[in-house]
């Protein structure tokens, strides 16, 4: 586990952030109607890990640098490139759905939202774990 | 690219009897990018090599080379 708070704190947000969405989808397969308050709270644990990054930015200046090095710049921005290509992907797989008539248009506009906004932290979650990142 | 470059830097850090975070808190990046430059993960930027070579008091060439094949 790195001792650098901003590290720790990147790393657990991007946890979060894919742990709720992984129950929310999960919970999709379940039962209807479950969406509703799991948006909020995707949401809401967005907002936080920002915010709380953004604090911890702010109450450690000293560790931003070792935090943001090159080679966490890096694996970020190899997590946005593996994003970019997951959303792809599962845009392509959704239009053939629709276009099968397997699922609604506007159903498969909503889920491609988690698919754009968890992808990058899949990815650095396996950075971190493959020790290519902190 | 990264298989061609030889990577002496664990070497000269242990000569100065410096740890891996004690390198890492000097030239202002974490602990796991020096250990990954050590092991030849990752491929440090010239600016970051230079700053290695500089608080290691060696030249870059000390620090990495190229495998002649």
């Amino acid at each position: 586990m790195a001792r650098n708070p901003i590290a720790r704190i990147r790393f657990w947000g991007h946890v979060a952030l894919v742990t709720m969405v992984s129950l929310t989808i999960g919970g999709a397969f379940i039962t209807s109607n479950y969406w509703d308050a799991f948006a909020w709270l995707i949401g809401f644990v967005a907002f936080g890990f920002g915010a709380l990054l953004f604090f911890t930015h702010v109450r450690y200046p000293e560790k931003v640098d070792a935090a943001c090095d090159e080679q966490n710049t890096a694996a970020d921005f190899a997590s946005h490139v593996f994003g970019y290509w997951a959303t792809l992907v599962v845009f392509l797989l959704l239009l053939g759905a629709v276009l099968l008539k397997q699922i609604d248009s506007s159903a498969a506009f909503f889920w491609l939202g988690p698919v754009l906004g968890v992808g990058p932290s899949i990815h650095y979650i396996a950075s971190v774990l493959r020790g290519r990142a902190e | 690219m990264k298989d061609r470059l030889i990577v002496r830097l664990k070497d000269r850090r242990q000569q100065l009897g410096l740890t891996q975070s004690a390198l890492a808190d000097e030239v202002g990046v974490s602990r796991k990018t020096i250990n990954t430059i050590e092991n030849g993960v990752f491929v440090p930027s010239t600016v970051l090599a230079l700053l290695l070579a500089s608080r290691l008091k060696c030249s870059v060439h000390d620090l990495f080379a190229l495998r002649e094949d």
